[in-house]
């Protein structure tokens, strides 16, 4: 693409140039050239701050306080301190001059508990599911949301693309419909960033708890990427009222909701301002409900090998009043796709293990390691998360779809890689660990063919489709695994087929949905799978040339009731190019049933079908069709 | 240890070359790989592969500054991986970069044939070399280093507004000197 080779032009500047518009260098050169007069004021009012810090804290003679921030003997801080020259590395903070301020999470603005007698909270809605959410009742916060009154759908939830973004609420009365109320998303900061990652709609339909991303850079908290959680009142569609905020320093990872409580997963990066003697400028803070609190030592996992120098924290805070229950940080650890099961969180960190090569090592051509991944279960309660043990296998892990805990065991699909010096290994690993002990009970190793990288997984019961692939050729086999007796696991494949499926879905009447792509990166590719006699088979596919789609699962309705699947896709063979098509299976093949034009990135666009209209979402409008 | 030194050890093929080029340049590798992928993942595949891609091309390679040949290479392993993987997935900061790249390729009706990679390397340097030094290192930065715009503004003491227009008219400039030059790409 001309783009990337303008880009790549820029390879062929000058060392000198590069060397000279290095980050570190600009760090460095803004340091020595700071004013010295404003240095000097600013100095002046960080020892004073510390020093008010410090007596506050005295003087509060909250022991466990005390005993956190200024007990060297807390090993996880003693540990975090001394990795930190290795493994920090410049996400793009600077050093500031202005003294350092409590950092860390808190509640902006109180969110009031909703008023029994008041008629306005008494909802009279019914929460209709529209995620396909991994879990059954673990809810994934999505971009739409409905009751059996209204459809909820937040527009623009990407601000890069110019527009605010905003959630619009639509009465649900087939050709009729139309929006009643919304919400704008407004920009607090100028420079600020801002994307709405998804919602969550309270069981009662009162409330909608909006999470955003925003990229502004806070010199006083040395960061640039925060999580931001929106409490609104929606129980007037018509008069949508702010209740309150929450804001988290780091970036947003993921979520859930369960039974009342939000499962918020958010990374933390240790920014250059850290001082290796100050605790508060490299542990995140955390605000229960006493004022902002560096995490307890106690709370945060360290593992023994320390590749990074950021944390993934987890919180559990309370859906209704935003308030933090409990918090969990694991230290070197960034987790992008947690799993959560119905009473565990597993988090996973990837990185690469020396491989002790003998032979290569006599022939002074030692370059040897291999990708592993630590999985750590975090066991959770309604008040509570408790750390719980791990364990390493070969491989990385991509998705939260490549683990499931099914009757005690914890079953984990991972891409293997191992480098020896000229050569390298790819392929796919499968694991059974009891849950209990995270130990592994059994495990099929390397059954990717060679090269291959584990593109999607998806577990149903005691069976598992996994799709591996060849990107670059565009070339994949999707194998079935039988894991009713896993001392004695078999496995299926198809074969190599063109292109490779990103989601494997659990389409019922044991048919597998496979989302993907075609023989070329522009061609949206739609299979059905089928297990056969000792081997999966492809019963018919449905293919798009020439377009935009999304890689993200949640984009796609997938009605398995009726065999419909819907997605947005922007096909530049058509005029107008951007549309939403529904796809129907009739048993035998996949056909177009119905395409809707309506304006808006395919990541984006949502739909979903009741009582025989279906409802189509975009950039900034809705549409209705009878299907 | 200075680059010299840490080259000898790979024509010595010993392992202790890896060891401190991760020392010294595994920060700054990092930092052009994440600009680039936002991932850490992905940042730690394309360092492995970049440490790889070392071993193997030293000897007979013999790079003056260690630093920017494996930030070379970084840079388009980051750059490859980020085209194949995210064709289709939504807009952020890098796609942002590759869209205001487009502002800089020159017209192709202005008629001229493909550069060669020498022809092409004394147009970008010396449309660099007119540049003052802070307008070079704030367009490099953005397009070589994938730094965000709030971040460059900061580290050059600039607002983001400044930043946003100084890249916009170095961009032109560039495009119309390439014209000039007789590149089209």
């Amino acid at each position: 693409m001309k783009n990337k080779k303008a880009l790549d032009m820029l390879n062929l500047a000058n060392d000198e140039y590069i060397v000279a518009a290095s980050p570190q260098k600009a760090k460095s050169t803004l340091i020595k050239t700071f004013p010295r007069k404003r240095m000097n004021i600013a100095m002046t009012c960080a020892a004073c701050l510390l020093i008010l810090v410090f007596g506050i804290i005295l003087i509060n003679n909250n022991s466990e306080s005390f005993d956190y921030i200024y007990n060297k003997k807390a090993s996880s801080y003693q540990k975090i301190s001394q990795s930190l020259p290795k493994v920090l590395f410049n996400y793009g903070s600077t050093d500031g001059t202005d003294g350092f301020l409590d950092l860390g999470f808190g509640i902006i603005g109180e969110v009031p508990e909703p008023d029994p007698m008041d008629p306005t909270h008494n909802s009279s809605q019914k929460y209709e599911e529209t995620t396909d959410n991994q879990v059954s009742g673990i809810i994934e916060e999505d971009l739409i949301k409905r009751s059996d009154k209204y459809i909820y759908y937040m527009h623009n939830p990407n601000y890069y693309d110019g527009a605010s973004p905003t959630l619009a609420v639509y009465s649900i009365e087939g050709e009729n419909s139309q929006k009643v109320g919304e919400y704008t998303v407004t920009k607090r900061y100028d420079g600020e960033m801002l994307i709405v990652k998804g919602f969550y709609l309270s069981e009662d339909c009162t409330r909608i708890t909006i999470i955003i991303s925003y990229s502004y850079y806070h010199k006083e908290y040395d960061h640039s990427t925060n999580t931001e959680l929106i409490s609104l009142d929606i129980s007037e569609p018509q008069n949508i009222k702010e209740l309150g905020r929450i804001t988290l320093l780091g970036y947003y990872s993921s979520s859930r909701l369960v039974d009342g409580n939000i499962l918020l997963f958010c990374i933390y990066s240790v920014g250059n301002k850290y001082d290796a003697d100050e605790v508060q400028t490299f542990v995140p803070h955390i605000d229960r409900g006493e004022g902002f609190k560096i995490i307890p030592s106690g709370d945060i996992y360290v593992p023994d090998q320390i590749t990074h120098a950021n944390y993934t924290v987890v919180s559990m805070i309370n859906e209704t009043s935003l308030d933090i229950k409990d918090t969990v940080a694991y230290y070197s650890t960034y987790t992008e796709n947690p799993y959560v099961s119905a009473d565990n969180i597993y988090l996973y960190r990837n990185y690469f293990q020396s491989i002790d090569d003998k032979a290569a090592k006599e022939n002074k051509i030692s370059f040897s390691n291999k990708s592993v991944t630590e999985i750590f279960r975090i066991s959770y309660t309604n008040d509570d998360l408790k750390p719980m043990k791990n364990v390493v296998v070969d491989g990385k892990i991509n998705s939260q779809y490549w683990l499931d805990e099914y009757n005690g065991v914890l079953r984990a699909v991972t891409s293997t890689q191992e480098t020896h010096i000229s050569n390298r290994y790819l392929s796919a690993d499968l694991y059974c660990i009891n849950i209990e002990s995270m130990n592994i009970l059994t495990s099929v190793k390397g059954f990717a063919p060679q090269g291959e990288d584990v593109q999607s997984v998806r577990f149903d019961g005691d069976s598992a489709y996994v799709c591996t692939a060849l990107v670059i050729n565009l070339t994949d086999p999707v194998f079935f695994f039988d894991l009713s007796d896993i001392e004695n696991i078999t496995y299926t494949d198809t074969g190599d087929i063109e292109g490779y499926s990103h989601s494997l879905v659990d389409f019922g009447d044991g048919l597998c949905l496979g989302i993907g792509i075609g023989d070329q990166f522009d061609s949206l590719k739609i299979e059905i799978y089928q297990k056969g006699d000792g081997m999966v088979e492809s019963v018919c596919s449905y293919e798009i040339d020439n377009s935009r789609f999304s890689m993200w699962y949640k984009a796609y309705l997938v009605d398995r009731e009726n065999k419909l699947i819907g997605f947005g896709v922007t096909d530049f063979s058509q005029d107008p190019s951007e549309q939403y098509v529904l796809l129907h299976f009739d048993g035998e093949k996949l056909e177009l049933i119905k395409s809707i034009d309506i304006k808006g990135a395919p990541d984006y666009k949502r739909a979903v079908l009741i009582d025989g209209y279906l409802y189509v979402f975009g950039k900034s409008s809705f549409k209705v069709a009878k299907i | 240890m200075d680059d010299k030194k840490i080259v000898e050890l790979y024509f010595d093929r010993s392992e202790a070359a890896i060891k401190y080029t991760e020392e010294k340049y595994g920060k700054y590798l990092r930092c052009i790989s994440y600009g680039i992928l936002g991932s850490h993942e992905d940042t730690e595949e394309c360092l492995n592969d970049t440490l790889h891609a070392a071993w193997s091309s030293i000897p007979p390679k013999s790079p003056e500054n260690l630093g920017t040949y494996l930030g070379r290479i970084i840079r388009n392993l980051s750059l490859n991986r980020y085209a194949a993987k995210n064709t289709q997935k939504r807009r952020n900061e890098t796609d942002v970069i590759f869209e205001e790249a487009a502002e800089f390729v020159p017209d192709p009706a202005s008629g001229f044939s493909l550069a060669d990679e020498l022809v092409l390397k004394e147009a970008v340097n010396s449309f660099l070399s007119t540049l003052p030094e802070v307008t070079r290192n704030v367009f490099l930065r953005r397009y070589w280093y994938f730094s965000p715009i709030s971040e460059i503004a900061i580290d050059y003491g600039m607002t983001t507004a400044n930043v946003k227009i100084t890249l916009h008219r170095t961009r032109k400039k560039f495009k119309k000197h390439l014209e000039k030059e007789g590149i089209i790409i």
